[in-house]
């Protein structure tokens, strides 16, 4: 489907906290979940997608905005994309829950691949603050483990 | 938000999965230090059958490990695998290390190495481990470099981008050989002597003739062939040529 912006119809999503956002149903179709209910004619009324917050939603609709647009070439979108993911670990995990929820593939593709990049290289202790892991090992598995891991880091 | 929600307990299996699978051994190993779920996440044999099978494309693991504890599951298997490769690089750098005392290699000895790494069935990822390393010496990262293209088919452009992160493109070898002198009218002509200077990263992607020199070895016309690290002071050919192991 290639509707042309101005000939797009608009589509309204209201978020878990209330916010409605008014998008073109040509860039909202990108979330699999939607296409399926406009497919199906239920999308009429505001769409409620109580998994999804305000601030998330409006990020989530920028990149399906930029990726709908078609106009954009493909290194314009790997370097959209690069900024696009310079994000704190809260909004990547809102991203990432978001993306699943409407089930966008290339955007969980995006995101999951970022927070992988953020852990390539990197000790357990960095990785733990970065994400806010709590370790819960006791001092004698926390022993164990590095025994077993050693081999990998020789 | 509650940062404690973040990236931990609350993240689906499957795309805790989904992350953990685009991650190389080490960083799964450090990744599942962290706490007990990602602890048994990344020790999953989802994950581990990919980097098995993505390591040693050849290898079956479970005939590989039949003889092991079964219970281990598939990190068991590529960490067994791991110390084998581990043992049979260290025998080929040995080898190696041997037979280029003076830091010159003769051809010979150099497809010996080559041959040893074939039935070890090392595999690229093993090269680039073992072998790729800036602080050994860099006939053995030749060595590897050449297998990974003419044994292991490997695209020239891979190795190269390999040789680029493992900082070694730019070290220099010398490639020398000599060939007898041709018959030309009853007289047999001055034998010839070729040498040519190159870095790693030319040699795999550029000197094609130098590659070829050296798979082919010491062979009808060519009577030597040796390769080193720095060039050595030069004897005359006409001396070398009569010491040459044939």
């Amino acid at each position: 489907m290639s509707l042309s912006p101005s000939t797009s119809k608009m589509l309204s999503l209201k978020s878990s906290d209330g916010k409605v956002l008014e998008v073109e149903e040509h860039v909202a179709v990108l979330c699999e979940t939607i296409k399926s209910l406009v497919e199906d004619g239920c999308a009429d009324s505001p769409i409620p997608l109580a998994n999804v917050d305000g601030a998330t939603l409006g990020n989530v609709m920028e990149w399906c905005k930029k990726h709908a647009d078609q106009k954009a070439s493909a290194d314009d979108l790997e370097d959209w994309d690069a900024e696009f993911v310079e994000r704190d670990q809260g909004e990547l995990y809102h991203l990432i829950m978001a993306a699943n929820y409407l089930n966008i593939k290339g955007l969980l593709d995006l995101i999951c691949q970022k927070v992988a990049d953020m852990i390539k290289g990197k000790h357990p202790e960095k990785i733990r603050e970065i994400f806010n892991i709590e370790n819960d090992f006791t001092p004698e598995q926390q022993e164990q483990i590095r025994k077993d891991n050693s081999w990998a880091f020789e | 938000m509650k940062q404690s929600e973040c990236i931990q307990n609350s993240i689906p299996h499957d795309i805790a999965l989904k992350i953990a699978s685009s991650l190389q051994a080490s960083d799964l190993c450090a990744l599942g230090s962290c706490s007990r779920f990602w602890r048994e996440l990344c020790g999953s044999d989802f994950l581990w059958v990919s980097l098995f099978r993505d390591r040693w494309p050849f290898l079956d693991g479970f005939q590989e490990s039949s003889s092991s504890d079964t219970n281990k599951g598939w990190r068991g298997f590529y960490i067994i695998q791991h110390h084998k490769m581990v043992g049979r690089a260290t025998g080929v750098i040995k080898f190696v290390e041997e037979c280029s005392s003076s830091e010159s290699l003769e051809v010979g000895d150099y497809l010996k190495a080559i041959k040893d790494m074939c039935l070890m069935q090392l595999g690229f990822k093993d090269v680039q481990m073992f072998l790729f390393k800036p602080d050994l010496n860099v006939l053995l990262n030749l060595v590897g470099l050449h297998y990974c293209i003419n044994w292991l088919g490997v695209p020239a452009e891979y190795v190269m981008e390999a040789l680029q992160s493992c900082k070694i493109s730019e070290r220099q070898v010398c490639v020398k050989w000599w060939k007898l002198g041709r018959w030309f009218y009853g007289f047999r002509l001055r034998d010839e002597s070729h040498s040519r200077w190159v870095c790693l990263g030319d040699l795999a992607i550029k000197e094609k003739e130098v590659l070829g020199v050296l798979h082919r070895g010491a062979v009808h016309e060519v009577i030597r062939v040796q390769i080193s690290v720095s060039n050595p002071t030069s004897t005359p050919w006409s001396c070398q040529s009569t010491q040459a192991r044939v």
